[in-house]
């Protein structure tokens, strides 16, 4: 048993020394990106003994104003201006909310799922300087300035999602094809409600000027479902 | 004769064996398709306290535990052992990394397929030892059997030789365990 216990603390040390000596082959979970490729023998270069690879590191060799402007040996990089202008304004210490390492020589496999919640508030509405190239020129996203967030989610890009609840609620005599009330096509800004047997314009004349009521050539402005009276 | 062998021995061992490596990739390939792929990391833990748990036979047959049946350490032994494997395999999952861990897997399953070989004999040392008794004439129950000659069984040849092989391969195994488990420490933030 002591004979045992002499071989196991034996090896312990003889295995801990050769991790020490050759690291990238006895510990290094997977090949680091190009960039960080001479790093591979020091792992403390990025990795802070029991506390893992912190952002103060990353920002030793990337300054924040210089990423995707300049390498780490200062010299100029091809113009991104989208990638430039995004990293300025994140906070700078927030690399490893996207980074990571050790998955292969590609630098692209190491980015984390991205968080639209690592962004600040101002920027999380700023979707148009990452996402310029996604917004399609129809006439429906022609009316559309900055507020994407009303129909696209943070989780995806598309599908997006309207709710059309939040202007009028479809009920069941409602459901019909988006060109028998959005008659322009793409321009779902303008609607009408008298392309139906139901709301002929003398009609609804007829019953709203008989309670006094003038202004009725915004129906949605009073009438958010198919109810019969009016909100306002 | 071959046949009682083969079904009541060699065949359950064996499937044991491969029911641990079958269960091992299917759960490794349901977690990573559910995205459910950290859960590793935890299990890696897990396996490890069970895998230190399933020493207590040892503590017992060195009587540093004086109380309970050696048999039901034993079988406390084989079980916390499959189980423990089988959350460390998982653990390791299906990335051929860094060569310290991966030393430290196969030299697991080695052992552990070293454990189930192990169980093949003491059974087979067992029913000779019934069967001795039996042509002895004594009238003894296999539960007394058991009971009065279990550490006899222990001390047969066979089983010595098959413990200088099993003993000192987990004696390598908990170092490679132990400069992973330190290395992991050092290098990563748990909190």
């Amino acid at each position: 048993m002591r004979a045992l216990l002499i071989v196991f603390i034996a090896l312990a040390i003889i295995f801990a020394s050769l991790a020490a000596v050759f690291p990238e082959v006895l510990l290094n979970p997977g090949a680091l990106m190009q960039g960080h490729h001479s790093f591979e023998k020091e792992c403390l270069s990025c990795h802070k003994p029991f506390a893992g690879a912190t952002t103060v590191q990353c920002i030793s060799c990337h300054k924040q104003r210089d990423i995707s402007v300049r390498n780490v040996a200062g010299a100029w990089l091809p113009k991104n201006t989208t990638k430039a202008l995004f990293h300025r304004a994140v906070s700078a210490n927030s690399c490893l909310s996207c980074h990571t390492d050790h998955r292969g020589r590609a630098a692209a496999k190491a980015l984390k799922p991205f968080m639209h919640e690592a962004l600040s508030p101002v920027q999380q509405k700023e979707c148009l300087i990452c996402h310029l190239n996604k917004k399609p020129q129809d006439l429906l996203h022609r009316y559309a300035q900055g507020n994407c967030s009303e129909c696209h989610g943070k989780k995806q890009w598309n599908p997006a999602t309207f709710d059309h609840d939040r202007y009028f609620r479809l009920d069941s005599n409602h459901s019909v094809s988006c060109i028998t009330c959005h008659t322009e096509p793409g321009n779902y800004r303008k609607y009408t409600c008298c392309n139906c047997h139901e709301h002929s314009p003398a009609r609804i004349a007829w019953k709203h000027e008989k309670e006094g009521i003038l202004n009725y050539q915004n129906c949605m402005k009073c009438h958010r479902d198919g109810s019969l009276e009016g909100g306002d | 004769m071959w046949k009682s062998v083969l079904i009541q021995r060699t065949l359950p061992l064996t499937l044991s064996y491969l029911l641990l490596i079958i269960a091992a990739i299917s759960l490794d390939y349901f977690l990573h398709v559910a995205h459910f792929a950290w859960i590793g990391r935890y299990m890696g833990i897990a396996g490890t306290v069970l895998l230190v748990f399933s020493f207590s036979y040892s503590v017992r047959k060195r009587k540093l535990i004086h109380n309970g049946a050696l048999k039901f350490f034993l079988w406390l032994h084989c079980k916390a052992g499959w189980i423990g494997t089988l959350m460390i395999l998982i653990h390791s999952g299906i990335h051929f990394n860094a060569l310290l861990p991966w030393a430290a897997t196969l030299l697991m399953l080695v052992v552990t397929a070293s454990g189930h070989v192990g169980q093949y004999l003491l059974k087979k040392v067992r029913d000779e030892v019934k069967m001795k008794i039996k042509q002895l004439g004594l009238k003894v129950s296999d539960e007394e059997i058991d009971r009065q000659h279990y550490w006899d069984t222990l001390t047969v040849k066979t089983l010595e030789q098959w413990r200088t092989l099993h003993i000192p391969m987990v004696s390598v195994l908990m170092a490679l365990t132990l400069i992973h488990i330190l290395s992991i420490t050092f290098f990563l933030n748990w909190m």
